[in-house]
C-alpha cells in the first residue's frame, strides 16, 4: 500500500493549500481523552496528525509538553497503548499519522521491531527530535524497509550543506523549527524567518512543515505563504485539561479558526 | 583483547565503539561543530596549553599532592594506600580543572554567557569561580533537592556572582538540571557557552572534559613513580558522570593497574533506589549520547538515588560504557551506608574529611585493600573535600 504521506505530498502539489498538522501528547490527560482529540483532529480536517509519544526527558520541549508527557507516563502510557490508539483511529480514518517521540524509547524497543510494528498498525511517518541525522542510519534503513517516512528537523542556524544532508534523509517532508528554543515558547518569530524558510524550501526539494511557537490563527497565517504546512502542538495541549468538556470545545474552536484561515 | 597502547578513542564522529556520538536537537549541531573546531585548534596550540598549565599551577594550586596514607594503610592491613588530593585544589574538587579549560575556550570563541548544570554544587562552584575570574556571566541550573542539601555551595555561587536557578521538574536533581541547561542552550545558542561538568553529553564534551581532567592521572603516575619507582597495582575512583575517574584512569589504561569505578549504590540495588548506571543499567540515549543508563523496560529514564548529589545521576560517560564492555575497568557500587562509614573512617584515621562522593571510592578501597600484597600500591582519587556535606542526611547522629 502506498504511504499516506507520499500520497498527500503528491496531491498537495496539485491543490497547493497549506497543510494543517496538529499535535497532541498520547495519553494526556488520559488515553481515552487523547483519543477523542485525535478523532476530533481527523474529523475537523487535519492533513497530518502528530501523535506525541511521551518521554521522561523531552529536551526539545517546553514546559507544557513536558508536563503533559509526565502526566501521560504517570497514567502508564507505553508504545503498546499508542499502537492500540493508532489501530482504533485507522478503523475509521485515512489521515496520515506521524509518531513524534524521542530516541531512547525506540532504541530500547529495538529499532527494527519498532518500525515494523509502526507499519503493522498503520503509522505513516516518524519525527525524532533528538535523533541527529549523523546517528540515524539504522533508523532510516529500518524505516525504509517498512515504508515509514522519516521527517528530520532543521533550525534557523542550519547550514546550507547540512540542509541538503538532512533532506536526503527526509522522505517527503522536512520540519523547520521556527525559532531558537523549545516548543511552546511565546517568543516573536524571528525577523528573517521568511529568508530561512525560502532557503530550506529551495535547498531541500521537500515539502516544508513549520513548527514551534505557532499558537494562533495570526501566527499560522503569517507563515503560511512560506511553508507547505503548519504544525501546532503546545497551544492545543495547553487548552486540554481533565474533565472540563469546555476545554475540548475551546480546542475545536482554535482548530477551526486556523483551518478556516489556512483554507482561504 | 584491546591493545591500550594504541588507544585513541573517540573516533572522529565522537564514538567509543558503539557509545557516545551526538543525539541532540538540530539547533545545537552548529554550536557543537563550532565547539569541536575551537577545541581541536586550541588543543594543538602551545599558547593554549601554556595558559591552561599556568592557571592550573598558579590559580588552582596544581600539582595536587599524592599523599601516602600510612595510618589508613596499616589500619586496613593490605596494600599501601595513596590518596590523590584533588580536594586540596582551588574550590575543593577536581571540577576546577575542567572549568578553567572550558573558560579559556569560551573566551576564544567570544562567548560571554556561561550555562551550567550542577549536582553537588562542586561543578557549579567551579563555574562561578572561573566566571568571576574571567568576567563572564554564569547561569547555573541546580535541582531544587540539591539546592537544599548543598545549600553552602549555593551561597558560595551567589557570592561569586552566579545566578543559581532551582529546577523543579522531574526528580529535582542533576538529570533535571541538565535538561533545563540544554533547553536554555537551545534557546540562547548564539551567545551562550554550555559548560558541561562531566564526561557526558554529545561529542565533543566527553573527549574535551576527559582531556582537561587527564592531569589528575598524569600527575599521579609521575608522583607514584617518584615515591615507589613503579606503577600502582590498582586505582579506585567514584563515578557519577565519571570525570574524576576517567581523568585518573586514562593515563593508566595501557598499564597493568586494575581499575575500579565505584558508583552510588543508594539504599538498595532496586531501580529507583540507586545511581549505579554502569553496573546495573543498560545502554540507551540520554542527554546527547549513547551510554549505560538507568531506564525502565519502556526506555523511560528512571530517577537515580544516592546520598551523594554528585553521583545522583541515571547516566554515565560513553567512554566508561566502552571500558566496561571491554572489561578494562571494573564497575561496581557501594551503598549509602558503606559510603557514610568510609566518610567517618577517613576523617578519623587520617584527619581528612572526604566529599561524600569520594567516600564511595574509600568504601570500595576498604573492601579490596587486603586483596593486594603489602608491597602493592593503590591510588584512590579523593576528588573533593567534605566540608560541603554537613547536611542532616550525612552528619546525622554526629
Amino acid at each position: 500500500m502506498e504511504n499516506r504521506l507520499t500520497k498527500l505530498s503528491r496531491n498537495n502539489d496539485e491543490s497547493n493549500t497549506t497543510l494543517l498538522v496538529p499535535y497532541m501528547v498520547a495519553g494526556y490527560p488520559t488515553l481515552d481523552r487523547s483519543r477523542e482529540v485525535f478523532e476530533l483532529f481527523a474529523e475537523e480536517g487535519a492533513d497530518i496528525i502528530e501523535i506525541g509519544v511521551p518521554f521522561s526527558d523531552p529536551l526539545a520541549d517546553g514546559v507544557v509538553i513536558q508536563e503533559a508527557s509526565n502526566r501521560s507516563l504517570n497514567n502508564g502510557t507505553d508504545l503498546d497503548d499508542i499502537y492500540s490508539l493508532v489501530k482504533s483511529l485507522r478503523k475509521v480514518h485515512e489521515v496520515p499519522l506521524v509518531l513524534m517521540g524521542y530516541t531512547n524509547p525506540i532504541y530500547k524497543r529495538g529499532i527494527s521491531k519498532f518500525f515494523s510494528e509502526c507499519a503493522e498498525v498503520g503509522v505513516d511517518g516518524v519525527i525524532i527530535p533528538d535523533l541527529s541525522p549523523q546517528e540515524s542510519e539504522p533508523y532510516v534503513n529500518s524505516a525504509r524497509d517498512n515504508n515509514i517516512s522519516t521527517i528530520f528537523l532543521v533550525a534557523p542556524n542550519t547550514t546550507d550543506e547540512r540542509i541538503k544532508f538532512v533532506s536526503e534523509l527526509s522522505t517527503e517532508f522536512i520540519y523547520c523549527v521556527s525559532v531558537f528554543g523549545v516548543t511552546g515558547q511565546q517568543n516573536n518569530l524571528p525577523e528573517d524567518i521568511q529568508e530561512y524558510l525560502k532557503r530550506v524550501k529551495q535547498l531541500s526539494g521537500r515539502k516544508i512543515l513549520v513548527g514551534f511557537g505557532i499558537n494562533s490563527k495570526e501566527s499560522a497565517l503569517s507563515l503560511a505563504p512560506y511553508s507547505d504546512g503548519i504544525v501546532i502542538g503546545s497551544a492545543f495541549v495547553k487548552l486540554l485539561n481533565d474533565d472540563d468538556d469546555n476545554s475540548v470545545n475551546e480546542l475545536r474552536s482554535l482548530f477551526r479558526a486556523v483551518r478556516q484561515a489556512l483554507s482561504n | 583483547m584491546i591493545d591500550f597502547k594504541n588507544y585513541n578513542l573517540p573516533d572522529d564522529s565522537g564514538h567509543f565503539g558503539e557509545y557516545g556520538g551526538s543525539y541532540v536537537p538540530e539547533t545545537l549541531v552548529p554550536a557543537l561543530n563550532e565547539l569541536e573546531s575551537a577545541f581541536t585548534t586550541a588543543w594543538k596550540d602551545d599558547g593554549f596549553h601554556s595558559e591552561f598549565d599556568d592557571l592550573l599551577k598558579n590559580y588552582s594550586g596544581r600539582p595536587t599532592p599524592l599523599y601516602f596514607a600510612d595510618k589508613l594503610s596499616s589500619d586496613l592491613g593490605g596494600a599501601k594506600i595513596y590518596l590523590k588530593r584533588e580536594d586540596l585544589g582551588h574550590t575543593g574538587s577536581h571540577k576546577i580543572n575542567n572549568t578553567l579549560g572550558q573558560a579559556l575556550l569560551a573566551i576564544r570563541m567570544g562567548k560571554k554567557r556561561i550555562i551550567a548544570e550542577t549536582g553537588a554544587g562542586q561543578h557549579g562552584l567551579a563555574v562561578a569561580t572561573v566566571a568571576a575570574k574571567f568576567g563572564l556571566n554564569a547561569v547555573v541550573y541546580m535541582g531544587r533537592k540539591d539546592t537544599i542539601r548543598q545549600s553552602l555551595n549555593v551561597r558560595k555561587m551567589k557570592l561569586l556572582g552566579a545566578e543559581v536557578i532551582p529546577v523543579d521538574s522531574g526528580s529535582k536533581t542533576l538529570k533535571d538540571a541538565i535538561n533545563e541547561a540544554i533547553r536554555d542552550w537551545v534557546t540562547n545558542v548564539e551567545d551562550s557557552f554550555y559548560m558541561i561538568g562531566s564526561v557526558v553529553g554529545p561529542h565533543p564534551y566527553p573527549l574535551m572534559v576527559r582531556n582537561f581532567q587527564r592531569i589528575i592521572g598524569l600527575e599521579a603516575k609521575k608522583q607514584f613513580d617518584e615515591a615507589e619507582g613503579s606503577t600502582p597495582a590498582a586505582l579506585v575512583a567514584c563515578v557519577g558522570g565519571g570525570s574524576n575517574s576517567i581523568g585518573l584512569f586514562h593515563p593508566f589504561l595501557s598499564t597493568d593497574a586494575k581499575l575500579y569505578g565505584v558508583e552510588g549504590g543508594g539504599e538498595k540495588l532496586e531501580l529507583g533506589n540507586h545511581s549505579a548506571s554502569l553496573s546495573e543499567g543498560s545502554p540507551g540515549v540520554l542527554h546527547g549520547s549513547l551510554s549505560y543508563i538507568l531506564q525502565d523496560s519502556n526506555g523511560q529514564i528512571s530517577p537515580a538515588e544516592s546520598i551523594a548529589p554528585g553521583l545522583d545521576y541515571p547516566g554515565s560517560g560513553p567512554e566508561h560504557s566502552y571500558l566496561k564492555d571491554c572489561g578494562r575497568v571494573q564497575y561496581s557500587s557501594v551503598s549509602d551506608t558503606e559510603a557514610l562509614n568510609a566518610f567517618k573512617l577517613l576523617s578519623r584515621t587520617e584527619g581528612i574529611i572526604p566529599a561524600i562522593e569520594s567516600s564511595h571510592a574509600i568504601a570500595k578501597l576498604i573492601q579490596i585493600a587486603t586483596d593486594y600484597k603489602k608491597s602493592d600500591g593503590i591510588i584512590v582519587c579523593l576528588s573533593g573535600r567534605g566540608d560541603k556535606d554537613f547536611s542532616e542526611e550525612v552528619s546525622n547522629g554526629e
